[in-house]
């Protein structure tokens, strides 16, 4: 029976993009960008989310986590270790990811190089895929955040950068009204702090954007489909209230 | 067949984008409906089929590869086409294909189609036989200016076999699903089918009150004794206003009649492409060996578990064991190899009847690996409708037809 929504994680994860918006009540005069940006998630089981995060809780309410947005929350586990190695997901050894290796030998790997040649090498923007393996994303070229997340942690780890996969919210501003969408993206490793880095192409329209993680992507074996599912039922954040 | 546009962007109103009202001559369009026809015996030349339909054919029925081509006058202006295949098809990858492979001739015959919709995806039985639908609006671009269309699209299967059918014309909803039932309900082949079940049940998978797909299960038995389960699952996920995704999951078990596992096969279609094809077969005393590609990536694993892997009629048959002998309060442990979870390992499960909620029905919670479900079981131990919590929303299985007993 659980059968049937690991079949449908991935797409009812994207579904939850067309089909539903996450509900954001909002000051008028907030900005995403702006010093100070507090959000209160709401979720099933708050205190679960708030253990998920090493900084970023201001506190624990019985149906919400209030979180400071001011610099992007850590989530455990803080240190790089173990996120170097290939894996099932993240399977950049693989042979479909030899052409997108070679292009990185003695070139740019900063942050902004990386997202360039991963959202390059998916030209193809498309929610028809559910969560490809890094070496699908590279071999077919098509994909939403998740495979844009998948591939960039894939080059940023060949790069010899320390990365892992994100799942949470995008909270977008656009004219005036503040939206949430469920969202994939990368995050690398620096100084000792993990850093969003976001492959999928954000629309120029947008004034600003926040990123809310709410999960780490630990399981990169075989399994991954648990956690995307796991990651669906308790932690899901419901909705956002942005302060 | 198509309606001239008198507004330049009217594809943009279906499927939910509320601040486009429908103008009246496109509502009472899209709301005809055909009186039914007086029903005909039809039949393929070499009687592999012969039916009853409340249609009239317009001419021959037509060997085509492996299916046989007809043409049905229902009452609309234009007809329904149907295909009436020797072998099965999945449903989702065959529908999604179908839709694509449609929209290029509308696009060689009336001109080029500028924009598709989903309109709706459906499932459910008819006459008693799953089916599986999509309906789309389309606007083509013609000399004489824009027009809209409707094209409807199902998948059904009877005795093994795939029918598939659409009907190309604004409206008609109703009308081409009953006389889709209809041909279904009247279709019988000459040529032996597979063994009839003992026991089949279809359920509807539905988010957001949309039924974007079915599982079918079926239990057969084989002349050792042994049984033979057959678990198909088709979803069409509307992830946009025109892209889906597509996938069919076809496992095999079988299992000895006290449920104890005998081996197991699980293949699975993802937008197309073959993405995972294992199986799980006993070595020695307590060993199982897991072989082939999960999306796409060679597997080969030997499971060492602690209790041996449990099948389908093996949790049904404990769940119905703890309802008959604990009732509420009941609880069921086991082991299961769930390739969709985890290929590379068993999963344990536990369900926990926690109340009556009809005379032989139960609420009971499913949970797996920190995932869980609220099911309606029978007190045969079948599940009968459940509801998994996905986030923003829950998706919700119906059974929708039962025949039979286990």
């Amino acid at each position: 029976m659980l059968a049937l929504v690991l079949a449908t994680a991935g797409g009812a994860r994207a579904a939850g993009l067309y089909l539903h918006v996450l509900p954001v009540t909002h000051r008028s005069d907030v900005r995403l960008d702006a010093p100070g940006l507090r959000v209160s998630a709401f979720a099933a089981d708050p205190r679960a989310l708030a253990e998920r995060f090493a900084s970023g809780v201001e506190a624990v309410a019985p149906d919400h986590v209030e979180l400071s947005l001011e610099s992007y929350p850590q989530l455990h586990p803080l240190g790089a270790e173990g996120f170097r190695a290939a894996s099932f997901v993240i399977d950049f050894e693989e042979p479909g990811l030899a052409a997108l290796r070679d292009r990185l030998v003695g070139a740019d790997t900063s942050d902004a190089a990386l997202r360039r040649l991963a959202d390059q090498a998916i030209p193809d923007k498309t929610l028809a895929r559910g969560w490809d393996l890094a070496s699908r994303v590279a071999s077919s070229g098509s994909g939403d955040c998740s495979e844009h997340a998948v591939l960039l942690t894939a080059l940023a780890r060949a790069a010899g950068r320390p990365a892992r996969v994100a799942l949470g919210l995008l909270l977008v501003q656009q004219a005036g009204g503040v939206y949430a969408f469920g969202h994939a993206w990368s995050e690398l490793y620096h100084a000792g702090r993990w850093v969003p880095v976001d492959a999928t192409p954000v629309p120029q329209q947008v004034d600003a954007v926040a990123y809310l993680p709410t999960a780490i992507l630990l399981d990169e074996g075989p399994g991954y489909a648990i956690e995307l599912a796991r990651g669906m039922q308790s932690t899901w954040v419901q909705r956002v209230e942005v302060r | 067949m198509f309606r001239p546009v008198r507004l330049g962007l009217l594809l943009t109103l279906a499927a939910g984008c509320a601040s486009v009202p429908e103008p009246d001559w496109l509502s009472a369009l899209r709301a005809r409906e055909a009186e039914p026809l007086p029903s005909r015996e039809i039949a393929s030349q070499d009687r592999f089929f012969h039916a009853r339909v409340p249609a009239r054919t317009q001419g021959e029925i037509t060997p085509i590869d492996d299916a046989y081509a007809l043409r049905l006058d229902i009452g609309s202006e234009t007809p329904m086409d149907c295909w009436i295949y020797r072998e099965g098809l999945d449903f989702a990858t065959s529908l999604a294909a179908l839709s694509d492979s449609t929209f290029e001739a509308i696009g060689e015959s009336f001109g080029e189609v500028e924009k598709r919709q989903i309109e709706q995806v459906d499932a459910g039985v008819l006459a008693g036989h799953p089916y599986l639908g999509i309906d789309w609006l389309y606007r083509i671009a013609t000399r004489d200016g824009p027009q809209l269309g409707q094209v409807k699209h199902a998948i059904a299967s009877k005795q093994g076999r795939g029918i598939y059918c659409q009907h190309n014309e604004l409206g008609y909803s109703q009308s081409f699903r009953r006389v889709l039932g209809d041909l279904l309900a009247g279709l019988e082949f000459t040529a032996p089918s597979d063994a009839a079940p003992y026991f089949t049940q279809v359920s509807t998978l539905a988010i957001k009150g949309m039924r974007i797909g079915l599982e079918r299960t079926t239990l057969v038995r084989d002349d050792a004794g042994d049984t033979r389960v057959d678990t198909k699952t088709s979803l069409l996920i509307p992830v946009t206003s025109d892209t889906l995704q597509v996938s069919d999951t076809f496992g095999v078990e079988f299992a000895r009649s006290d449920g104890s596992l005998i081996n197991q096969v699980h293949v699975e279609a993802s937008n197309g492409e073959l993405v995972s094809q294992l199986e799980l077969n006993p070595i020695g005393e307590d060993g199982w060996q897991v072989e082939g590609t999960f999306q796409t990536k060679p597997v080969s694993v030997r499971l060492r578990p602690a209790s041996p892997p449990t099948s389908w009629l093996g949790e049904a048959l404990a769940l119905r064991h703890a309802i008959a002998h604990a009732g509420v309060g009941g609880e069921v442990r086991l082991s299961r190899w769930v390739p969709q979870a985890d290929p590379t390992r068993l999963v344990d499960e536990s369900l926990k009847v926690e109340r009556r909620v009809e005379p032989n029905h139960f609420a009971a919670r499913l949970a797996m690996e920190g995932l869980e479900a609220l099911l309606v079981v029978g007190a045969d131990g079948s599940i009968a409708s459940g509801s998994i919590p996905m986030g923003f929303a829950s998706l919700e299985i119906e059974r929708v037809y039962v025949s039979g007993a286990f």
